[in-house]
């Protein structure tokens, strides 16, 4: 078997350049620009600590040892013990600093995207697989972390240096620096290559970095399919296959750093090489002092470390670059259901639901085509329909999980897009089949649509649909921890979860969308039961393909490619003898 | 330390390669080493002796061992480099195959955020240990003793004097180490569960969306991002401490030699050349030194990651074939369970001595009520979970005496969501059998009353279809999973909740589906409507953990309450049982 690449592509990563990436992170710094300031201040203060001890060496040589003063070489000491405690209390709270500047910004980076994917429409969740949406959370904040704890300081101090360096040798000996920087042009174009090609390879890296983990993440969630076909040997086999493409991706790029970096030594050695020469001609002709020449040895390695370390430094970039564009793309998605601008809150409702000649399409293909429905206050009305007609699409338009294309849908008279989100959410609940469940314990969960509710509440309406004597079965019964998607649970117990998670809210208006495809009759029973009791009232709209419980809606509405073909009661459509009559035939010959 | 060493034992494939980097490393820093001579001489011989004729050739020698060193450098990179990235492929592809292994029961425990999370941000931090980090760390300690050699030979008083510095360095690094390293783990551990956090809350989107509770779910988030940023400043924190004070040292040793060598050198005790050496000499080992603080944070990352990677390697899988193992005997696919007990860790026994035969071809259907243990009495024949007590025989055969792959073979599952890979239509069917021709594929679909849809979707058989493809309904995904199922040619099929989710036409035509496929095999069908339970040729209730009745549709009526209860809210209009009977 082998593991697609999906059809839209591999995400790409080629986009605007660093520095308008950087600006757009420049908000994120600015509450803690106090911080900011002082970290750069910090971060000269050691950069001058270090660009010290040559000259000072120089001094120490010159008019100390070569001259024979004692007091000059002392004091000269003294200064260097100085500027080291400098350097390291301003080291020491630099590295603070930055880091909780760093750190500080990435927190809140994380929770606004967090925020910020919580806030999108469900179209975007279904378009983006959740390995994706996952990795704007983790791998890419990481990324940005490591550039933070490790990246920026060493780009600051490396430059600064870089700097620093160059105006030093000048200001010692223009002559012999413009000799040394003679090699400055084959290390310019060097570099230039290698980050050009190095770009490239990293991109392609990464690429097959994402193959991987994606290929792992399958695999993980479709463990039990894997073992129950025994398919482990042959599913390792093509793991390892995805997992040697990444080797040899990423040798390719090992093979281009051990060629660039030696490269920058040798560079380095020749600058050393001409400084030997000249530097000793000239102090021989006394144009220049012995010190002089030995300060500038220790300039000359100082400036070749910086780039040496900001060219390792450069992957680490380049992935938190890519990492920020694919966050960036994440938060500057607009979310299409937000709040309209004068969006008012919606009042208590009666729970009156008009659809009027509404029309929706997922991508290029339209679902629903001009549907009409009208659900009057305190109404159960069931949808039905053969697989793929639209009934769910349907319900989650009523929810405004998506607005239509043409026509509206409105509440009580309010349109909802007039209305604010969290207002029609206070009032309405909608069940999908899954029932999810989060970490945390069973109590926790069943409060999760109301977690004021008292515990009263929740036992009665565990009670209610027959859960009680379930969850006080478990473990610590209401504090028993449930996992990731309530694994140990039945996929009937999850459902009666979220039934209770959603009587537990106390909706006006409630959407059950096969809500109860896997509990056992009774407890079906016990739920219509409790929404006549717990919702008296209260609308409802039923999705269900059991036609027992769809028979004791107070209305049926058949949807049929997209439009509502029929619509009534029971007794009332059988005896019209449509669609519904069929549907019925089919499960009554399959009962027979 | 522990885990230090044991992840070392990943270097042993490529012995070779680490031996020759190691060997190249020495190389050069004898070469580096050579470089101060040589600025030495230049300092007494050419400028203090006046001797020109020595420049030329000492010029020579510079360039020469510069480049020996670079090629040395660009040998060390490629082997290094190299051996660091096969480690992390094969550990990955260790973590992979080790995963595999596990049981069931494993992955209810462990969340697919936290398994993904050890497989990546861990498995760097212990990547770059090993590549980098132990290289370094090699390169780093014998420059460190030849230096310690060189300056010694120099002038041993100020060599002496100059390495006092050491001990101080040793002692920072070692409470460093000890004051991090659970902090470390600690940030490991966070950065842990935000992944948990997020995945599960991508996965969930639909309920937070249902409630209305956007910001409460980040608000949650926040919190446990917030826990993950203070671990982190904590971090911060020690490394602030510790890291610059190891920097600071050197600079000490540094000035001291300046003093003392200097006061030397104005008394003639030293040359000025020597001076020089021994000062570059000094500046040599402050590398190492400085870096000491980074490589032992390095080292400190790359445990707690390997200690979280070792936690997954470690687990033992509660299920594993048993020595000497038995193909899977002969049969028709009779499935036996005596007395059989089970429970899931730490949760109250589900079953309690079922004891049920179901002889081979024979379709039987489990009801119960929601949690009774039908679908866990499943999962112990192809032994995705052992029962605590009592046995599970296929064809006669305890199936802990099997070997296990064979076994899952002949047990194939549908279940109200199948899970099918991102992958085409046609390798999703051909999952349980990889080397099926293109027919017996089609055959397969044919039988699943699928083949008609897949031939109309974009690609036919070839569409990619999953998480990263084109989207299947409900009832088509779950005739792919029986098209999958049949290929497969399993002795025992189990359709759980097979049809729950799709109306009763498709059902018909799923059913119509089913109906070949359950042909000369044993079938054990769960589900709560009676239509489907019409598929089976007896019934079995489960109640209490035991098997509390079974028989003939017409047997159960008149003797299971929960039976007519199904019964009952099936064909409770009267025209309709009227019409049955």
């Amino acid at each position: 078997m082998t593991v697609a690449s999906p059809p839209g592509g591999r995400e790409t990563t080629a986009g605007p350049p660093p520095s308008r990436k950087l600006r757009k992170l420049a908000p994120y710094f600015r509450p803690y620009l106090g911080r900011t300031v002082m970290t750069v201040v910090l971060m000269l203060v050691v950069t001058a600590a270090v660009l010290a001890v040559p000259a000072l060496a120089q001094v120490g040589i010159d008019d100390g040892i070569r001259a024979g003063d004692r007091m000059v070489l002392v004091v000269v000491v003294a200064a260097f013990v100085a500027v080291g405690a400098v350097g390291w209390a301003a080291g020491s709270y630099q590295t603070y600093l930055s880091s909780w500047v760093g750190q500080r910004v990435l927190l809140d980076l994380r929770t606004d995207t967090f925020r910020h994917l919580m806030r999108l429409q469900l179209g975007y969740h279904e378009r983006t697989p959740t390995g994706r949406t996952v990795s704007r959370l983790t791998s890419d904040i990481e990324a940005l972390n490591q550039l933070v704890t490790e990246g920026v300081t060493s780009l600051v101090i490396n430059g600064l240096t870089l700097v620093g360096v160059v105006a030093i040798l000048f200001a010692y000996d223009a002559q012999l620096a413009l000799m040394a920087f003679l090699i400055f042009p084959p290390l310019a174009i060097g570099t230039a290559v290698f980050r050009t090609v190095s770009a490239k390879l990293y991109r392609r890296t990464r690429e097959r970095v994402a193959d991987v983990l994606a290929s792992l993440q399958e695999n993980l969630s479709g463990m039990r399919v894997v073992q129950s076909f025994g398919r482990q040997d042959e599913a390792a086999v093509a793991f390892r296959a995805v997992n040697q493409d990444y080797r040899r991706t990423h040798m390719a790029s090992v093979r281009l750093s051990s060629a660039y970096f030696p490269s920058v030594e040798a560079l380095s050695g020749v600058g050393t090489a001409i400084i030997l020469y000249f530097g000793a001609t000239r102090v021989l002709n006394a144009d220049m002092t012995v010190g002089v020449m030995i300060a500038f040895f220790g300039y000359l390695s100082s400036f070749f470390d910086p780039i040496q370390q900001l060219s390792q430094l450069y992957d680490t970039f380049q992935a938190a670059m890519a990492a920020l564009e694919k966050i960036f793309g994440v938060l500057e998605t607009e979310p299409q259901l937000d709040d309209a601008p004068g969006a008012v809150p919606l009042p208590p409702i009666a729970g009156e639901v008009e659809l009027r000649g509404l029309s929706f399409g997922y991508a290029d293909e339209e679902v629903l085509h001009n549907v009409d429905l009208h659900v009057l206050p305190g109404e159960t009305l069931a949808l039905v329909g053969p697989t793929g007609a639209g009934k769910s699409t349907l319900a989650k338009l009523i929810a405004r999980f998506y607005d239509p294309d043409a026509g509206d849908v409105r509440i009580d008279g309010h349109d909802l897009r007039e209305i604010t989100r969290d207002s029609l959410r206070a009032q309405l609940a909608i069940v999908p089949q899954e029932g999810h469940l989060f970490a945390g314990t069973m109590a926790e969960n069943l409060a999760f649509g109301r977690p004021e509710a008292t515990e009263a509440e929740v036992r009665a309406a565990c009670d209610a649909v027959g859960a009680l004597e379930m969850i006080e079965a478990l473990p610590q019964g209401f504090d028993t921890e449930v996992g990731e998607g309530g694994a140990r649970l039945s996929s009937g117990q999850r459902q009666l979860v979220a039934l209770v998670r959603a009587l537990v809210a106390q909706p006006r208006l409630l959407i059950l969308d096969e809500a109860t495809s896997s509990v056992d009759l009774r407890s079906e029973g016990l739920i219509e039961e409790a929404m006549h009791t717990l919702l008296a009232g209260r609308t409802a709209v039923v999705i269900a393909h059991r036609l027992s419980t769809i028979r004791n809606a107070d209305r049926i509405a058949v949807v049929d490619g997209g439009r509502i073909v029929e619509q009534g009661t029971h007794d009332d459509l059988i005896r019209a003898g449509g669609h519904y009559a069929d549907l019925y035939a089919d499960w009554e010959a399959s009962v027979a | 330390m522990a885990v230090l060493l044991r992840l070392t034992t990943f270097l042993r494939p490529y012995r070779t390669q680490v031996i020759l980097a190691a060997l190249s490393a020495v190389g050069l820093m004898a070469a580096a080493l050579t470089l101060p001579y040589l600025t030495r001489l230049v300092i007494d011989e050419v400028l203090q002796e006046g001797r020109r004729d020595l420049l030329w050739p000492i010029v020579g020698a510079t360039l020469l061992l510069v480049l020996v060193r670079s090629v040395l450098t660009a040998v060390r990179r490629v082997l290094a480099g190299g051996v660091s990235l096969s480690v992390e492929v094969d550990l990955r592809a260790r973590l992979f195959a080790h995963l595999q292994r596990l049981s069931l029961s494993y992955f209810d425990r462990m969340s697919v955020g936290q398994l993904m999370s050890r497989a990546s941000n861990d498995l760097t931090t212990v990547r770059f240990f090993l590549g980098y980090g132990l290289v370094f760390l090699f390169t780093q300690a014998f420059t460190l003793v030849l230096v310690t050699g060189l300056m010694l030979l120099i002038d041993w008083q100020l060599a002496l004097l100059s390495l006092a510095m050491g001990p101080a360095l040793l002692a920072i690094a070692w409470v460093y180490t000890r004051r991090s390293s659970p902090v470390l783990l600690d940030v490991q551990q966070r950065a842990g569960e935000v992944a948990q956090m997020a995945e599960e809350s991508a996965v969930g989107i639909r309920v937070v969306k249902a409630f209305g509770r956007e910001d409460e779910r980040s608000a949650a988030f926040g919190d446990t991002a917030r826990r993950a940023f203070d671990r982190n400043i904590d971090a911060a924190r020690l490394r602030a401490r510790y890291q610059p004070a190891m920097a600071f040292v050197p600079v000490a040793g540094l000035a001291m030699v300046l003093l003392v060598g200097g006061l030397q050198t104005i008394d003639g005790r030293l040359t000025l050349g020597a001076f020089v050496q021994f000062y570059l000499y000094l500046t040599m080992l402050m590398a190492p030194f400085r870096s000491l603080g980074i490589l032992v944070g390095n080292a400190q990352r790359a445990i707690a990651g390997g200690t979280r990677i070792f936690e997954v390697l470690d687990a033992q899988p509660e299920i594993a074939e048993v020595e000497g193992a038995h193909p899977v005997p002969a049969g028709g696919g009779r499935i036996t369970f005596e007395n059989v007990w089970f429970a899931y860790d730490g949760s109250p026994e589900l079953l309690r001595g079922v004891d049920l035969d179901v002889p081979a071809g024979r379709t039987v259907a489990l009801i119960g009520r929601t949690a009774s243990g039908k679908t866990s009495l499943t999962q112990l024949i192809p032994r995705f979970y052992d029962p605590t007590a009592g046995r599970v025989l296929l064809d006669g055969a305890d199936v802990r005496g099997l070997q296990l792959d064979p076994l899952r073979r002949e047990v194939a599952a549908v279940t109200q969501e199948p899970f099918l890979f991102s992958a085409s239509v046609r390798d999703n069917i051909a999952f349980g059998r990889p080397d099926a021709d293109e027919q017996a594929v089609r055959r397969a679909a044919r039988m699943a009353r699928a083949e008609g849809f897949i031939d109309a979707l974009p690609n036919g058989f070839d569409t990619v279809i999953g998480e990263r493809g084109f989207t299947l309904s409900g009832g088509q995904r779950q005739r792919v999973a029986i098209a999958r199922a049949i290929l497969a040619d399993p002795r025992v099929l189990i359709l759980d909740e097979a049809t729950a989710s799709v109306d009763a036409s498709t059902e018909r035509e799923i059913h119509a589906a089913l109906a070949a496929v359950m042909r000369g095999r044993t079938t054990l069908v769960i589900a709560h409507r009676l239509s489907t339970l019409a598929l089976a040729d007896e019934l079995v209730v489960l109640e209490e953990g035991r098997v509390a009745a079974r028989g003939t549709h017409a047997e159960l009526f008149a003797s299971s309450e929960l039976y007519r209860e199904i019964h009952d809210a099936g064909l409770a209009r009267s025209e309709l049982v009227g019409r049955e009977s």
